[in-house]
């Protein structure tokens, strides 16, 4: 009993370390699994495509999609934070 | 007479080609007259047809990348000592990619070497094609912004960016495209800026590692128009 109050405060400090650093595991995950596209309209685009057509993603479907999917001008830093023209 | 006929068919041809072709807007590379030195100006219309080059194949080639107005120049890194007029042929792109709890889990400067690794030396060699701008006296390095959707970031709420700005002078750009350095050096000799939202992190310290994601990926059914290759 006397060790556990000594203990605890280091296994939670523990805990949150892990929890803020990727496994080995994660990592290679993620670097062997390319990251996707987030905004593929499938429904539109199997719509589109009639069945026993060959379906066809052009540029114009994915700007289209991505216009779907925006969710507002981000917070992000200003490119006259980092450039001078 | 036929010379000429064949001229104009052969210009109207392209005229129609290029007309149906979907064109990325030139409104991504930063026009002419608002550059602040003549320094600039002289490098943007010299190398005006490879800055439109470097548009038009990321928007055909790689289409999950998104470059805001005005992120494709020859600018000069805040950074640097003034007022040296050094400039750097820059590129901002943001990334799109699909919510991923592996990449979530990563830290931030995981994160950013994971980025890094990804798309940096791929976007150099684009920037390089024109190899006459590796060697180009007026031309002092080369900067890569890259974002991204901070993966806290929730949908219908404002989204938060995370970014990196990768600054590289002209002679770490030259080894790196020579192959006399690999990406791991160029991740040692570049300043990498890092920023969650708007705020600043300092300079990041970089583990980068070879990544070929972008020779092998393909959004699905995704077709280039007719008569754009990629390479």
């Amino acid at each position: 009993m006397r060790g556990t109050g000594g203990r605890l405060p280091l296994a939670g400090a523990a805990l949150l370390l892990m929890a803020g650093c990727a496994t080995s595991e994660e990592w290679t995950t993620w670097k062997e699994n390319p990251a996707h596209f987030a905004s593929g309209d499938h429904l539109k685009f199997s719509m589109k495509n009639a069945p026993g057509s060959s379906p066809r993603v052009s540029r114009e479907d994915l700007e289209a999609a991505r216009a779907q999917n925006w969710w507002g001008r981000p917070i992000t830093v200003r490119q006259e934070e980092l450039l001078e023209r | 007479m036929s010379a000429r006929l064949l001229t104009a068919a052969l210009a109207l041809s392209l005229m129609i080609v290029g007309g149906a072709l979907a064109a990325p807007s030139e409104d991504r590379i930063l026009p002419v007259d608002q550059y602040t030195s003549q320094k600039a100006r002289t490098l943007a219309q010299k190398y005006a047809p490879a800055l439109r080059a470097l548009n038009a194949g990321i928007y055909h080639c790689l289409p999950w990348l998104d470059v805001p107005k005005q992120s494709i120049g020859f600018f000069r890194p805040k950074h640097l000592a003034q007022p040296q007029d050094y400039r750097y042929l820059s590129l901002r792109i943001y990334i799109e990619q699909e919510t991923s709890p592996q990449f979530a889990a990563l830290g931030l400067k995981e994160r950013a070497s994971a980025m890094f690794s990804r798309y940096v030396g791929a976007m150099l060699r684009r920037m390089t094609e024109r190899a006459e701008l590796v060697t180009e006296p007026l031309l002092d390095g080369f900067s890569v912004i890259l974002g991204w959707v901070k993966p806290t970031s929730q949908p219908g709420e404002r989204p938060v960016h995370e970014t990196i700005a990768v600054f590289a002078d002209r002679p770490t750009i030259a080894d790196y495209i020579a192959g006399r350095a690999s990406i791991r050096d160029l991740a040692g000799r570049a300043v990498v800026l890092g920023y969650d939202g708007e705020t600043p992190l300092g300079r990041l310290k970089i583990q980068a590692w070879e990544d070929n994601f972008l020779k092998t990926f393909q959004i699905a059914n995704y077709k280039p128009e007719p008569g754009v290759i990629c390479r």
